[in-house]
């Protein structure tokens, strides 16, 4: 298992004003890092960077002391991304996206069905594994994007809004599965603006401004 | 309101301008149509006149008058004729002439006495001068030398008429001589040159002479002291007299003529191949107007299918657009503008520059393809403009018809309400192409409601693909998902549940098949005027001779070509029993080398066949005929006549030689026989009746037969009584005895054409070689007898006759007829490895050629006719329907390309690589290109096979020849490939654009931020 290390890091599109400033924080395998703060404050560009979206205009960001240079090493490095719109295909059902992304980092074929399967039953899909995304609701949506992460099972999940359109119920069970992640031995970044979802993890950075502070 | 939906135009310039080339290509289709008919008429027109024939360009009216009667004083043809004949641009030559004796010195030979308005200028005077004044006369070259005249010389003329009285078949003079002086000798530097009209004046004279008419003036003629002369109008055409624009006044003047001559009542013959020319050009002209509307109607319907799937994909891309306007209470008028009026603004635009796009794309192809004819546009043209442009509209409409019918909740649904519906217009195509396939089928002329049928057709089958082609490459991605190939998953489901994915499947299908089918059109077209040309010709030149006998030609032929490399003698059978198929006699020994075969057994075979080994000929050695008879028990029957007839072995002709009556006892009959002085065949012995019609019961016994001068038998004796040497169908029986052989004739009812009593120089029954089904055992022989056969090879077709007729050796033939006969049809059929002097080497040997046909230009004439040049409009055609698919790829890729960008951006994301998001990029549309050419090449077959054989590619009224089917399948490959490379060519393009797009998105584009 690996820990994820954001050192110094200055994030910005291309040549525009810096969304975030000098910020560090590390993720350790076990443990379950909230990033929250309000709308705009950068969160979603946070977890690009960690996921080697967005290469940071200065400091870096670190996979076992390694540094993150593009999205392709991430995948390789088994950073797993679950988008806040969840980037599903839509002209894929929500198995088949799964399938496609546990094939695409590595796993055969028997590993997709496997994952497939096992990841939409914890997330209360298995019914609707054969349906196109677009035939599925926003929480589905989401829920398969969960499923699709749950499946790659990666050393570092990083989980962006991802709870912003289910229910009460199903955002509990969401925040359970993250926690079974971290158990697993996964270094866990979850962005939210639920202060009860933030709670129940291990640290908090909150954003604002363009700063980054270490709640906890 | 109008201002809006400019605006909305403008600000979807993109789709609106695809929906105008769209409308233009079908409204231009429609107009091209019409227009390239119009332009096929003048080419067609234009191509007939310049491969026709002298007399098609030509007419004669002619008059016999007798100035003694008094005759030419009412209605003159002197000024009658030129009022008759005043064809515009036609330039028109005088002539009179009447026969006279003077010159040859056999009263059996006349000299035709000329005078033919301006000959001077058509002579090449050889010696002295040509006419000038009254009393003189211009002579032929080679009369001069034969009756030894020259320039200066005096001869008399008189006028003569052919004797009434079958015993004294003579000219007679029947007029006061003249005197008149040759001032000069001509040969003729082009005897077959319009001026001269279709006298014949120097066609072969009898005698054998060759035809050099006396010219002399007008003066000359009309101051002799003559009888009946027949006065003529030679009218040919000037060089631009037969202009397209011009035929339907030609016409006008051929009908006119006809009409003045039936109101004067006087005894006018007209003699022109006009009308043959004209009937051409007609016949050229309405295959072609049956033709080209056939390919037409699947343009035009293919072109508002795309307008159809392009409409939808704009539309569906409107739907929250639409929602709003109906959410906010508009009119149902306004809210029918605001949602139809961008596509129908587009639409109207794009279909009036369709209609001169229509005009100006068969302009230029006129230009390459009848380059001088030109296409005198005309605003017939449009006469579908209208309807291209409605059913444009209609095909939009349609398209639209949920958004304009549903309600505001359903459009403001994020999706489109899925679930099946009833294939409406699936079964509508169907239906419809079943009806008027079955109309088709009963009529077999693509006219009317058939006219739709090939069109209706090979959408049905479109469609039905389309829709089964769906689930096999969903199935066939899901497998590769399966088995953990990406790539091709990713392009195939790309493909499949795209949306409007099967009208998309449909459309290229129905496009390929669309070029398919005119490529089908074009070769098999191209095949039948190959076949037409090759097979209709029989041989790569065939000239018709003037008739002789069968051994004539074979002998001169085999004298030219004594190998059998090149040439040979062709001649018809007479055909006149029931229902019996015209057949062809040849000299088999060069079938193989000389004839185009049709394929089907090995020409060289069927000609082994044809002429196995025979007992030679019995052959008389000179020309002093004797034939010894021992005849006995003619008491008892009525006198018997001997007659031989023989036929000569170098081609001197035949004869029959009658030797009177038969006498009793031993008797040898003598007879010197011209035909025979350097050998001559034996055709058979006949014996006849002299008056009555009583029984005939004798015995006779051949005891010799030869000749005398030199004295030598045709026959060893032992030969000679050989039963197997000879033939006897009829009337008795014969047997071999000491003395010779013996002739038993037993006729109870009499010898109505005689009992014969042939060699067998021949197999019998006779080898024949037929095409089409027969049970006939008999043919009939060059002597109209029947002659039995047997069917040695089935044949595809005869050369030149076709698929039902039948095919014999022409000396075998000959030798079987019982009497001397001139040949039907007589032809020389010469290969390509002729050499360029054979028509000389014929002429040398007596053959006098009347008419040269040549498969090259037989070729190229069919390729100037209607069919022909119909099928350019299929070429255009299948490029258009290429270029239409090509279209519907990029609309379908420009419309595709936002969410499919988006869908690759996301999962390269999660971790797809560059290959395979390449690949799923790359892949798609080529794949659906293949798809669409395999499938769209079967539907075209399949159409083809269904309909093709309604067109009259080879002509309204073809010969029955063996016509293609089907395509060659080179041909049909390479046309698919050439689509495939435009469609996959484009198709790589636009997964090329998108592949680029998905690396400038970076693999974040989907994510959120």
């Amino acid at each position: 298992m690996r820990t994820l290390t954001v050192d110094a890091a200055q994030v910005a599109y291309g040549d525009g004003v810096p969304v975030l400033r000098d910020v560090t924080v590390t993720v350790r395998p076990g443990e379950i890092l909230a990033v929250t703060g309000p709308s705009g404050a950068g969160k979603t560009t946070l977890l690009a960077a960690m996921a080697g979206l967005l290469p940071p205009a200065a400091g870096r960001v670190l996979v076992d002391g390694g540094e993150l240079k593009d999205r392709d090493q991430g995948v390789a490095l088994g950073v797993v991304l679950i988008p806040q719109e969840n980037g599903l295909a839509a002209i894929l059902t929500a198995a088949e996206n799964i399938a496609v992304a546990v094939i695409a980092t590595g796993g055969t074929p028997a590993d997709a069905r496997r994952g497939t399967a096992e990841s939409l039953e914890r997330v209360g899909l298995a019914g609707q594994a054969d349906q196109l995304v677009d035939e599925l609701s926003g929480g589905q949506q989401q829920r398969a994007a969960i499923a699709r992460g749950l499946a790659l099972r990666g050393d570092v999940l990083l989980a962006d809004e991802v709870t912003s359109e289910l229910d009460a119920a199903n955002r509990q069970k969401v925040i359970e599965l993250l926690r079974a992640e971290a158990v697993r031995g996964a270094a866990v970044v979850f962005a939210t603006h639920d202060p009860e979802a933030a709670a129940a993890c291990d640290h908090e950075l909150h954003l604002a401004d363009g700063e980054a502070t270490l709640v906890r | 309101m109008m201002a809006l939906v400019l605006a909305m135009v403008w600000s979807r310039r993109g789709q609106a301008l695809t929906l105008a080339l769209l409308a233009m290509v079908s409204v231009a289709a429609a107009v091209a149509a019409p227009a390239y008919v119009q332009a096929a008429d003048r080419a067609v027109a234009a191509g007939q006149v310049e491969t026709s024939l002298p007399r098609e360009r030509s007419l004669q009216v002619s008059k016999i008058e007798d100035a003694r009667s008094g005759e030419g004083d009412s209605l003159s043809f002197t000024n009658v004729g030129p009022a008759l004949v005043a064809f515009p641009g036609f330039s028109n030559v005088f002539s009179a002439e009447y026969p006279t004796l003077g010159i040859e010195p056999d009263v059996k030979l006349r000299s035709r006495f000329v005078y033919r308005q301006d000959v001077c200028s058509h002579l090449s005077i050889v010696a002295g001068r040509c006419l000038i004044g009254e009393g003189e006369v211009v002579i032929g070259e080679q009369t001069a030398r034969r009756r030894s005249l020259a320039p200066g010389d005096a001869i008399e003329l008189t006028y003569a008429e052919f004797s009434q009285d079958p015993r004294t078949p003579r000219f007679e003079p029947k007029g006061q001589p003249k005197r008149v002086t040759v001032v000069g000798t001509y040969r003729v530097p082009d005897p077959t040159a319009v001026y001269w009209g279709t006298h014949g004046y120097f066609a072969a004279d009898p005698g054998p002479r060759a035809g050099e008419p006396v010219f002399a003036d007008s003066a000359t003629l009309s101051t002799m002291d003559h009888g009946k002369t027949q006065l003529s109008i030679d009218s040919a055409a000037g060089p631009d007299a037969l202009d397209v624009d011009k035929l339907a006044g030609v016409q006008a003047a051929l009908d006119g003529l006809r009409d003045m001559t039936i109101k004067i009542g006087a005894p006018i013959l007209t003699e022109t191949g006009i009308p043959d020319l004209l009937a051409r050009i007609e016949a050229g002209r309405a295959a072609a107007r049956v033709i080209v509307p056939v390919i037409a109607v699947p343009l035009v319907l293919l072109s508002c299918f795309v307008i159809f799937l392009a409409v939808g994909y704009g539309t569906e891309g409107r739907r929250p657009e639409l929602a709003v306007v109906a959410l906010r209470g508009a009119r149902w008028w306004e809210r029918w503008w605001l949602a139809t009026g961008e596509s129908l603004v587009a639409i109207v635009l794009g279909a009036l520059v369709g209609c001169l796009a229509g005009q100006l794309l068969v302009n230029a192809i006129a230009a390459a393809r009848f380059p001088g004819v030109g296409v005198a546009p005309a605003f017939s043209s449009l006469r579908y403009a209208p309807l291209a442009a409605l059913a444009a509209v209609l095909a939009a409409l349609l398209a639209q018809r949920r958004q304009l019918l549903s309600p505001v909740s359903a459009l403001l649904r994020r999706l489109p309400v899925t679930g099946r519906r009833p294939p409406v217009l699936d079964l509508t195509v169907a239906l419809l192409a079943i009806i008027t396939g079955v109309q088709l089928n009963l009529s077999g002329d693509p006219t009317g409601a058939g006219l739709f049928a090939p069109a209706l057709i090979v959408f049905a089958f479109a469609l039905v693909v389309g829709r089964a082609l769906l689930p096999v490459v969903t199935r066939f991605a899901v497998r590769a998902l399966r088995r953990g190939r990406l790539g091709v998953a990713l392009a195939g489901l790309q493909l499949s549940r795209r949306s409007g994915a099967r009208g998309l499947f449909a459309m290229l299908v129905a496009a390929v098949a669309v070029a398919g089918y005119a490529a089908c059109a074009a070769d098999v077209g191209a095949r039948d005027r190959a076949v037409q040309a090759t097979l209709g010709t029989g041989a790569d030149r065939v000239l018709t001779v003037e008739p002789g006998t069968p051994q004539q030609l074979l002998t001169a032929v085999r004298a030219v070509d004594p190998e059998g490399a090149f040439a040979m003698a062709v001649a018809r059978t007479p055909g006149s029993g029931v229902g019996e198929p015209p057949g062809l006699a040849v000299d088999s020994t060069r079938l193989a080398t000389v004839a185009n075969w049709a394929g089907g057994p090995d020409a060289a075979e069927v000609a082994r066949a044809l002429r196995p080994a025979a007992p030679e000929p019995i052959v008389i050695p000179g020309r002093d005929l004797n034939v010894s008879v021992t005849a006995s028990g003619l008491e008892d029957s009525p006198p018997l006549r001997l007659t031989v007839t023989v036929t000569s072995v170098t081609g001197l002709g035949s004869a029959n030689v009658a030797f009177g009556q038969l006498q009793d006892g031993p008797y040898t009959y003598g007879q010197r026989v011209p035909v025979c002085r350097a050998g001559c065949r034996v055709d058979g012995l006949q014996i006849t009746v002299i008056g009555g019609t009583n029984g005939v019961r004798c015995r006779l016994i051949l005891t010799g037969l030869g000749s005398i001068n030199p004295v030598r038998a045709a026959l060893p004796a032992a030969e000679l009584a050989d039963v197997k040497r000879w033939r006897m169908p009829r009337f008795g029986t014969l047997t071999a005895v000491p003395a010779g052989l013996q002739v038993d004739l037993d006729a109870p009812g009499g010898l109505p054409d005689g009992a014969w009593i042939q060699p067998a120089d021949t197999p019998s029954p006779l080898p024949v070689a037929g095409a089409g089904r027969s049970t006939d055992d008999t043919i009939t022989g060059l002597d109209g007898q029947l002659v039995p056969v047997t069917r040695i090879a089935d044949l595809p077709a005869v050369p030149r006759l076709g698929r039902r007729a039948t095919v014999s050796d022409l000396e075998y033939l000959d030798r079987y007829a019982t009497a001397a006969t001139t040949t039907t049809l007589p032809e020389v059929w010469l290969s390509a490895a002729a050499p360029a002097d054979t028509l000389d080497r014929l002429a040398a040997q007596g053959l006098v050629v009347t008419a040269d046909t040549r498969a090259s230009v037989v070729r190229a004439q069919l390729d100037e006719q209607g069919p022909a040049l119909a099928l350019w409009f299929y070429v255009l055609a299948g490029c258009l329907a290429t270029l239409l698919g090509a279209g519907a790829l990029i609309l379908a890729a420009a419309v595709d390309r936002a969410r499919r960008v988006q869908d690759l951006s996301a999962l390269r994301a999660q971790g797809l690589n560059r290959r395979a998001a390449g690949q799923a990029t790359l892949w798609t549309y080529p794949i659906l290109a293949v798809i669409a050419v395999l499938a769209g090449l079967g539907i075209a077959l399949a159409g083809w096979g269904l309909t093709g054989w309604t067109l009259p590619l080879a002509g309204i009224k073809p010969a029955p020849l063996p016509f293609a089917d089907w395509p060659r399948p080179l041909v049909l490959a390479a046309a698919g490939l050439a689509m495939l490379i435009v469609l996959a060519g484009v198709a790589l393009l636009t997964g090329r654009d998108l592949r680029r797009r998905v690396r400038a998105a970076g693999v974040n584009e989907g994510e959120g931020r």
